[in-house]
């Protein structure tokens, strides 16, 4: 369901081609996308639908306030990304990796939740 | 936000959820995933649940409404004592995996397993 404020976002959404964008992000942070090509498509999807839905590119992998205000340290790249990726190699969605990590062949896992909890919906 | 609810309106809204129910011949506990549609290691998740024949119950969060969100948020906050990531699989009504880890959900399930059978 989308409550009014995201959908005076998704009335003024930009337009934004989300694969170019985040091969941009990755090229300009010096970090890597997933080997795995599959796994890859569905962040970008994911990130296309909830662009689509909430006007910004909230991240995938965390539930949305539907406020731009109380997601903005969750719009990708996340605030926490760098931190992450420096601590365990790859954000916490895995769509960023550091520039060493072996993408193709170490198991990506979870990493535990940066984000504070007050700051959860 | 999350006092808002009493736990029976909270109840009543979570035997609404639309939960898909998966059948599998390995039964650890009641399992149910919270999962978001768009997140990679959800998709994980529910592959490594299939492959391995369990039987579970799962729900897409960010197909629900807010009110059915809130509802979950509220159930995992009361009864697991932690704030919801994903994926997160209750095992029962006392332990809770959260993020998908291979190593640990194998491990986890299998002591649930182990556990079932002795009882």
């Amino acid at each position: 369901m989308t409550s009014d404020r995201g959908r005076e976002h998704a009335q003024q959404r930009p337009q934004i081609d989300v694969a170019q964008f985040v091969h941009n992000v990755a090229k300009r942070r010096n970090w890597q996308l997933p080997a795995d090509s599959d796994f890859l498509s569905m962040l970008i999807e994911g990130l296309e639908g909830n662009l689509e839905r909430l006007g910004y590119l909230q991240c995938p992998c965390r539930l949305s306030w539907d406020d731009k205000e109380k997601d903005k340290d969750i719009v990708c790249p996340c605030i926490y990304a760098e931190a992450d990726i420096a601590e365990y190699g790859h954000c916490y969605c895995s769509l960023f990796f550091s520039s060493d990590y072996d993408t193709a062949n170490e198991e990506m896992v979870s990493i535990p939740e940066r984000r504070p909890q007050h700051l959860f919906p | 936000m999350w006092g808002r609810k009493s736990s029976e309106e909270v109840q009543q809204t979570l035997e609404n959820i639309p939960f898909e129910t998966v059948s599998g011949k390995r039964l650890a506990q009641p399992l149910t995933l919270f999962a978001l549609s768009t997140c990679g290691f959800c998709r994980r998740a529910i592959g490594y649940l299939n492959d391995q024949g369990y039987a579970y119950r799962f729900v897409h969060m960010d197909k629900l409404p807010k009110s059915e969100q809130d509802a979950i948020r509220a159930h995992v906050k009361r009864v697991y004592r932690t704030a919801l990531s994903f994926p997160f699989l209750c095992l029962g009504d006392k332990d809770h995996l959260s993020g998908f880890i291979k190593a640990s959900w194998e491990q986890e399930l299998h002591r649930l397993e182990e556990k079932s059978h002795d009882q």
